[in-house]
């Protein structure tokens, strides 16, 4: 390694792909052509932030541990985006879908614009009960923009952050990607594991994790849903983010409560009580329904006090 | 480390040093292109971004660049270095910071401030320097960058990440030192600066809640736990409009504290049972949510506060 002289986004880029030795072609596959990519590398072409944040991703590092000067609009633009990111969160849907309409009216008419928004409409409509099957088209609709998904999704090639999502997403939810989800995860878990790094890695391979365990538990394969709901609460543990946290504790009560059921003498009856408190107290910072839940489940199953 | 808007950055910087846009545009464009830049409407060139900064003398220095990444190499022991301080193993965290250097070219006043800025703070918890003399040299780290950097501290000046977090560290060092109303100006400066959109990001939001929690604690240093507790409390509501987990324990118990000191040492009267249930109620949840973060540390830290102040167990339910 050199010392530094000036950095410059292009010398960033291409320090980052050569570390994981990828090419120029995947990183920019589906985004936009090689010659435009090569010249972003060379300092001669000019990158929006939204576009840099994907390029970065792809590359497995979050654009928040760069520090950058960016334009009014993309400040703009990236404010909106955190604030229906913090309004999903918080499940003010209302107020996410007029942030995402607003976002819409400013943003720059761009493949990777136009993937963001139809992933967010789908995911609103699909949090709303709006429309299950609808939102599902929409998101394979906003992932094909930049994968094939000719053959139920496409393998071996580089994937974003917002990428991840909708993969996550619809191997759970596409009827095409159903029966072959686990499958889709553990390969998007060893993708994370090969490409993503510090606190990308935390958040998404905890997003996959939770996903792996709910499906073994929906599945009744109780052993597996633990193991991997155990692993997503070490990985978003050490994160930065609350959000998901309390859902895997939640889980990992409700397989225990699934191992009571088929052993009454296995002593789980104070786990569960623990998984729920945490679980319990977290939500109580930012979603009272979700704690309701949480302590009707301790009463009604387990006949205990939170 | 953050995002700052580069029109706001640059009228922040010329109003600060005193330039009108008249002064700042001449010779360079015109002053309605440099208006059209400030409010965002103009894309800057790269020529233009130069010439600016030769004007603005005393940044010119930090504002070389737009983009001021790191290698993944000099990221990766960066990292390493951060981690390792923040389980207080200031000894390795100095050796990788040693590491660090071979790659770093510290004659770029950036880079230099960052060494300067770690080994200052690994000094002082390693006890090897005192706090007068850190808050010297902290002044003269910031000041490669940011010369006289106080008279900025009444206006908003689009100061870095790094700067910005080394003000914490002296205003930290104030408190620390009996100077409460140095520490005072500085801690307010911050949350004003931090509050201005030049800059944004997750880190930026980040700092906003660390700096919040320290400004509360000299608060309580000062016995006046009502604001310690809007201050703790503000930074509760950050941390959870940033989705941002790290702090979060920690913050409840400090709102607990609130409760509890006031209650103890301001000797409020017996009627104040709903403060002290309140305060209960805090712990208890620093308690379950550092259990649930996997902070065992603190968890035994918080279960322990809890059975010395209120005869309990935290994980007994609460009539």
């Amino acid at each position: 390694m050199e010392k530094s002289d000036v950095i410059t986004t292009g010398k960033v880029l291409s320090a980052y792909r050569k570390s994981i030795r990828v090419s120029q072609k995947m990183i920019s596959d589906g985004i936009c052509s090689i010659t435009t990519y090569s010249r972003i590398e060379a300092d001669v072409r000019d990158v929006d932030f939204y576009m840099l944040q994907i390029l970065f991703e792809r590359l497995g590092v979050s654009v928040e541990e760069q520090e950058i000067m960016i334009s009014l609009l993309d400040e703009r633009l990236y404010r909106k985006r955190q604030n229906v990111h913090n309004c999903i969160f918080t499940k003010k849907y209302d107020a996410a879908k007029t942030l995402l309409q607003q976002h819409q009216n400013d943003m720059p008419d761009t493949l990777i614009y136009r993937q963001y928004d139809m992933y967010m409409s789908g995911l609103l409509l699909f949090l709303t009960g709006a429309g299950k099957d609808e939102s599902v088209e929409l998101i394979r609709k906003a992932l094909s923009l930049t994968h094939k998904m000719t053959d139920g999704y496409e393998r071996g090639t580089l994937y974003s952050g917002i990428e991840t999502d909708m993969l996550i997403f619809l191997s759970q939810h596409d009827k095409a990607l159903i029966s072959g989800a686990i499958h889709i995860l553990t390969d998007i878990l060893q993708h994370i594991r090969t490409y993503y790094k510090g606190e990308l890695r935390k958040t998404y391979g905890g997003r996959v994790l939770y996903s792996m365990a709910r499906l073994y538990m929906e599945k009744g394969r109780l052993q597996e849903a633990l193991k991997y709901a155990l692993q997503a609460v070490d990985v978003v543990g050490s994160g930065r983010e609350i959000a998901l946290l309390p859902d895997v504790h939640f889980l990992i009560a409700q397989i225990y409560y699934g191992e009571l059921q088929t052993d009454p003498a296995g002593n789980k009856r104070e786990q569960i009580l623990e998984e729920c408190r945490m679980a319990y107290y977290l939500y109580k910072l930012y979603d009272e329904e979700s704690a309701e839940k949480v302590n009707h489940f301790v009463k009604d199953k387990i006949h205990g006090i939170l | 480390m953050a995002f700052y808007e580069i029109g706001k950055t640059i009228r922040l910087n010329r109003e600060c040093d005193g330039h009108t846009l008249e002064s700042l545009s001449d010779g360079i464009c015109s002053v309605q292109t440099l208006y059209r830049i400030e409010k965002g409407k103009s894309r800057l060139k790269a020529e233009y971004y130069e010439a600016f900064l030769e004007k603005l003398q005393d940044c010119q220095e930090r504002n070389r660049t737009v983009f001021i990444g790191d290698s993944p190499q000099i990221m990766e022991i960066k990292k390493h270095v951060e981690t390792i301080a923040s389980y207080f193993d200031y000894q390795n965290a100095e050796e990788s910071l040693g590491e660090l250097e071979k790659y770093l070219d510290i004659k770029q006043p950036v880079v230099l401030q960052y060494i300067l800025h770690k080994k200052l703070v690994f000094d002082l918890y390693a006890s090897k320097i005192t706090a007068e003399l850190y808050i010297q040299k902290m002044e003269s780290a910031l000041e490669l960058t940011v010369p006289k950097y106080r008279r900025y501290i009444n206006m908003i000046y689009p100061f870095r990440h790094q700067e910005l977090m080394m003000i914490m560290s002296i205003a930290n060092a104030m408190h620390g030192n009996g100077h409460y109303e140095e520490a005072h100006k500085l801690f307010q400066s911050l949350i004003r600066i931090l509050n201005h959109s030049y800059i944004c990001g997750n880190h930026a939001g980040d700092l906003k809640i660390v700096v919040l929690r320290n400004y509360a604690l000299l608060y309580h240093t000062e016995h006046e736990y009502q604001k310690e507790r809007i201050l703790s409390e503000a930074a509760l509501r950050l941390a959870i409009m940033y989705n941002y987990g790290r702090h979060l324990a920690t913050i409840l118990e400090e709102i607990s504290c609130t409760y509890y000191d006031d209650d103890v040492k301001n000797m409020l009267p017996q009627n104040h049972t709903s403060d002290k249930k309140t305060g209960m109620r805090y712990l208890r949840q620093a308690y379950y949510v550092a259990l649930a973060r996997g902070q065992g540390q603190y968890a035994d830290l918080f279960r322990k506060s809890f059975q010395r102040k209120y005869g309990k167990d935290a994980c007994k339910t609460i009539k």
